[in-house]
């Protein structure tokens, strides 16, 4: 990780002087902001459908003719890779009658034949094979392809616009982030496993995932013991953010020359935030989680997709035992802790104890995430 | 999904950081103008024009020059456009501030003063579309961020679908002196040039003007005078020169108009009888 030693200096700086980054003042957001549901909608499609968002890791479909389905907010997709290595995102459903195409979560295959009317087509849309078609008619094959939807793949991650028609530039997307996730070397990772969390409404989860705030008081048991309460090395790059823990081991480092730090990386934390969905994050002794997290059809709900992942395969019994615990602490962590606390937020947003929360200088992550949901809604609706 | 090409990036937050510009100008240092950012950015979400740090308490007006190029992958079409049709200019709101609900601040067009605009005019992909605009931020409420974001408009959805390509851009700020000064017009004779300038005033009136010229060896020659019609005398006939005017009142002096370059005359009359020849 290239920026590690001036993110643990910064840290190991935050760390003696009892500090941390700042934003430049409070903010004030009124509880509408979550529970306002035609609001919700709004931001929902803007952030979400007009925009790109990141849909699974290039790591999750190696190979050329690997394959994945997902549902996302409601669409499904079908997820390829054809035989020159593009990534394709397809809405998993025939163009005939509506089934959906591929059943399967995953696999390799270079064709897809619908169950319902056997229609066929191959990991580029193409619609192949129209079964019957002597006695069905004609079909106009370059019309009738799967509904293809933007998609692009950058330093490990497949983003796409679930909006069709509607295109995107990545690069322009992500700026010099890019940079930063390809130093996280996703693609070089394995995927251990992969799971369903259902969690509380959007943004009440997000603002969970973008402060240390918390940590000293929700995760005694579990991450708080290795990170330093309160302590955030802070950047942005337009919407997307990296946040930089200090580890409890920072004070090893006092009275140490920086240039002879052999391994600054093991000092800190990092999570890259690529707004508006995806957190990596706890790139730690050879595992790391991988959330991405989904408005729900309201505001009360989302669904994440976490994965966790593996720097080597883990083969000996040692090594599947270090990524078991990781993955458990993990589950504990978020589910357990993080999710089911803010459970208790969702369930008393309308309470009438509070008609805003105030969210703190040390929170600049998620002053910042709101800062930019507000800004993409304002974009796609011209600033009303 | 409109995107931007550069980004707007902060190390650390809530260190802000303020750019003094002196302006170097006709070969002295000009009082220091209000601070002011030197350049746009672009951010996410906010695919369009950014200035990337906020310009001082004191600006009153601030002057953006500014070329994109055109990469919709189509036409960008302005010809049933006016000038102030082309371009939409907002003040981003406080920090802390709630940002669902507090709106930016949006310069009304008469707030806005137009030198170049591309207004009447289409550009094929690829071509370079430029502005020059002074745009008055005072009636941004107090505790805005002094923070400005332009948004280019245009027939059709062509800059709401693609970025624009930033690919040059100058700002400047007045805080009472006069601002947009450009010579208008320029009448060469065998030894002298005589030139208008134009300039907004400011906070009081323009109280002079100074002009400058220098030929490719870099010899210069000025003139000033309370007059916006000044003439340089005594220079080399058939030469290259390159003129840049300022304006002048009691807060200060303006920045310097975009340099005009201009040659003598080789052979012929010289101004003042050219006017007399053609005046009845």
């Amino acid at each position: 990780m290239s920026d590690a030693l001036e993110l643990a200096k910064r840290a190991l700086q935050h760390f003696n002087e009892g500090s941390t980054d700042r934003a430049p003042s409070q903010m004030r957001i009124p509880l509408s902001a979550y529970t306002d549901e035609s609001r919700f909608q709004a931001e929902r499609e803007a952030v979400f459908f007009d925009s790109p968002i990141a849909a699974s890791l290039s790591l999750e479909l190696p190979e050329p003719g690997d394959f994945q389905t997902q549902t996302i907010m409601g669409v499904p997709l079908l997820l390829t890779r054809d035989r020159d290595g593009t990534a394709h995102c397809f809405i998993n459903v025939c163009r005939h009658r509506g089934a959906k195409v591929c059943q399967q979560e995953k696999g390799h295959q270079a064709r897809f034949s619908c169950p319902y009317h056997a229609w066929t087509y191959n990991n580029r849309g193409e619609l192949v094979g129209v079964y019957g078609e002597e006695s069905f008619g004609e079909v106009d094959r370059a019309t009738m392809g799967l509904t293809e939807l933007a998609c692009e793949e950058r330093a490990g991650v497949i983003f796409v616009c679930l909006t069709p028609g509607k295109a995107f530039d990545i690069d322009a997307w992500l700026g010099e982030f890019a940079d930063k996730l390809a130093d996280q070397q996703l693609t070089n990772w394995h995927l251990y496993t992969e799971r369903y969390l259902q969690g509380s409404g959007w943004k009440a989860t997000m603002d969970g995932y973008l402060e240390v705030y918390h940590h000293d008081s929700v995760h005694g048991k579990t991450v708080g013991p290795h990170t330093v309460g309160n302590l955030l090395v802070h950047d942005t790059w337009g919407a997307h953010q990296r946040m930089a823990f200090a580890r409890k081991n920072i004070a090893e480092l006092n009275g140490v020359p920086p240039e002879s730090w052999a391994q600054p990386e093991s000092h800190i934390r990092v999570v890259h935030s690529v707004f508006p969905n995806l957190s990596i994050s706890a790139i730690l002794g050879g595992q790391c989680l991988v959330g991405f997290i989904y408005p729900g059809e309201t505001s009360t709900t989302t669904l994440t997709r976490q994965l966790i992942l593996s720097a080597e395969i883990p083969t000996t019994e040692d090594e599947q035992t270090a990524v078991e615990t990781f993955s458990q602490m993990t589950l504990q962590a978020v589910r357990d802790e993080d999710y089911a606390l803010v459970a208790t937020v969702q369930g008393a947003l309308r309470s009438g104890a509070n008609d805003s929360f105030l969210i703190g200088r040390n929170e600049p992550a998620v002053q910042h995430y709101h800062n930019a949901i507000a800004a993409v809604y304002r974009e796609q609706n011209a600033f009303t | 999904m409109p995107s931007p090409k550069c980004w707007t990036t902060s190390r650390g937050a809530g260190e802000a950081s303020h750019l003094v510009i002196s302006i170097v100008l006709l070969g002295s240092v000009k009082s220091v103008m209000a601070d002011c950012p030197d350049h746009f950015a672009t951010d996410l979400g906010n695919p369009h024009l950014y200035t990337e740090t906020e310009w001082s308490p004191e600006a009153e007006w601030v002057t953006a020059t500014f070329s994109l190029t055109n990469e919709s992958g189509g036409e960008v079409d302005f010809t049933t456009l006016a000038p102030s049709e082309t371009l939409d200019a907002w003040v981003r709101y406080p920090d802390g501030s709630d940002p669902y609900s507090t709106p930016p601040y949006k310069i009304p067009d008469e707030d806005l003063i137009y030198r170049l605009s591309p207004a009447g005019s289409s550009f094929e992909t690829g071509a370079v579309i430029s502005w020059k605009v002074a745009m008055y931020v005072m009636g941004a409420p107090e505790d805005y961020r002094r923070e400005l974001k332009v948004l280019p408009t245009a027939t059709g959805d062509a800059f709401s679908e693609f970025e624009p390509n930033l690919i040059s851009s100058s700002l400047s700020c007045s805080s009472g002196e006069p601002f947009l000064a450009e010579i208008t017009t320029i009448e060469a004779g065998l030894d002298e040039i005589v030139l208008s300038i134009l300039a907004e005033t400011g906070r009081s009136a323009i109280s002079s003007y100074h002009a400058s010229c220098e030929n490719s060896a870099g010899v210069t020659s000025v003139a000033s005078g309370t007059s916006n019609s000044l003439t340089l005398s005594d220079l080399d006939a058939g030469e290259e020169y390159s003129c840049a005017a300022t304006a002048t009142n009691s807060w200060g002096t303006s920045a310097s108009s975009d340099p005009t370059r201009i040659y003598t005359l080789e052979s012929g009359l010289p101004v003042w009888l050219l006017y007399e020849a053609s005046t009845p």
